[in-house]
């Protein structure tokens, strides 16, 4: 207190000052209209810049907790929106079934210039993710896992050329396998559709339901090059993925649960 | 001790009733009103109490202010002006305003310009800023502050050759 007293007392002069000077600012505040509106237009500005500068560290500092809370949200929609799209296929049906659920999770390592590429996720054992489980983004698909450890899992990504995943062409019933073209990152090539089938260039892709790893109509990607291969019954299509590969970042697992039924009733064929 | 006292509140007020009842009402050319109050701040000794020049000098802008129903831009210039005055002080006379006997009569006269012209200059420009407060008028500030000046030196330099001799 008494060294808060001395440098006052040091300094009078330009405390004085400083005292006086509001005092004088007060006064032409309260006398004149003119800077009255001036002086509230400029304090408002400074005002403005200050309180955007807070909210913005603090938005800043929340942007974590936010974020979670965005892909919680997120996984709620997402699993409605697959939910949804279900129905609609099958709206004849009176009793909707819809046995998938989703896992949110976060890629940790992403390969994405070999020919066989793993993605790894932040998921595992303890979460409920188990082998042969589909992966997928917001806008397409990432892949099957095929490795599961406690808090980790690894997937076989969608451009590794040992996987190949039933896809379909949107409002059509022609039925083919997408794999990796292995040419370029986002090129997928479609086979299996007979050279009859009316389709053209721009058509999405979206997969098939005829396996237990991914619901039907999610979107995977659209047709960029068509070609009729001579001597064959077949097309030869190039599918560009909606999600670049290199992008993903946060991804769904799908869990069926009506897995096990489904392999029970295969090992008894 | 007493004398000085009284000087200073001799000074104070015909400087305030010069400036009130005969400069405010020259309109020259229309606009220009010389501003020669600021001989207090000028001619008052360096070697004396700043705190109480500063107080001194805030109590003369108020008044003028008050009697002029004027907002305040008197009372702003005057102040920082007293405030700022070592500064000029130093940088117009390279000296150090606790120096004693420093009066403005005695030093060479290209320093004793140089200190007037300052302190006039600089309360202008604060003063038609105050006045016009806002910076679209920054123009106008400067003209008006310039042709001011010129006329305000002018009255200065008369009345301390006066004082003077």
């Amino acid at each position: 207190m008494q060294r808060i007293i001395n440098a006052l007392a040091r300094n009078k002069n330009t405390v004085l000052f400083i005292l006086l000077l509001i005092i004088s600012l007060y006064f032409l505040n309260s006398r004149s209209y003119f800077h009255q509106t001036k002086i509230a237009k400029l304090s408002l500005s400074i005002s403005g810049i200050l309180n955007n500068l807070s909210s913005n560290i603090i938005r800043y500092s929340n942007l974590n907790k936010e974020n979670k809370l965005l892909i919680q949200e997120n996984l709620i929609l997402k699993s409605d929106l697959i939910k949804n799209k279900n129905i609609e296929t099958i709206k004849s049906k009176k009793e909707i079934y819809f046995p998938f659920s989703l896992i949110n999770a976060r890629i940790v390592k992403n390969n994405y210039n070999k020919k066989e590429n793993f993605v790894i996720i932040n998921k595992g054992k303890k979460d409920g993710v188990k082998k042969e489980m589909g992966v997928i983004t917001s806008n397409g698909i990432v892949g099957i896992i095929n490795n599961v450890s406690k808090n980790y899992s690894s997937i076989i990504s969608i451009i590794n050329s040992n996987i190949k995943i039933n896809a379909r062409i949107k409002n059509t019933n022609y039925f083919g396998a997408i794999g990796w073209s292995e040419k370029k990152i986002n090129i997928m090539t479609l086979e299996d559709i007979v050279s009859t089938a009316k389709i053209s260039i721009g058509d999405t892709i979206i997969s098939g339901g005829m396996s237990s790893y991914f619901p039907s109509n999610l979107e995977i990607g659209k047709i960029v090059t068509l070609k009729k291969e001579k001597n064959e019954g077949y097309y030869s299509i190039e599918v560009e993925l909606f999600n670049n590969p290199s992008q993903w970042e946060y991804v769904y697992v799908i869990k069926n649960m009506d897995i096990m039924e489904i392999n029970n009733l295969e090992k008894k064929n | 001790m007493i004398n000085e006292n009284l000087k200073i509140f001799f000074q104070f007020m015909s400087l305030i009733l010069a400036q009130i009842i005969v400069l405010d009402n020259i309109n020259l050319f229309g606009f220009l009103n010389p501003i020669i109050y600021i001989l207090f701040i000028i001619t008052y000794r360096f070697d004396q109490n700043q705190t109480l020049f500063i107080f001194l000098s805030f109590l003369l802008g108020l008044t003028i202010d008050l009697l002029t129903q004027s907002s305040g831009a008197n009372t702003i210039s005057c102040l920082i002006l007293s405030y700022i005055r070592p500064f000029i002080i130093n940088f117009s006379f390279k000296i150090n305003s606790d120096m004693p006997k420093a009066y403005i009569t005695d030093p060479k006269i290209s320093n004793r310009i140089s200190y007037i012209f300052s302190i006039v200059l600089i309360h202008h420009l604060i003063y038609f800023s105050v006045v016009y407060f806002d910076i679209n008028s920054i123009i106008l500030i400067i003209k008006y502050t310039f042709l001011t000046t010129i006329f305000s030196i002018i009255l200065i330099w008369t009345l301390i050759s006066f004082y003077k001799s």
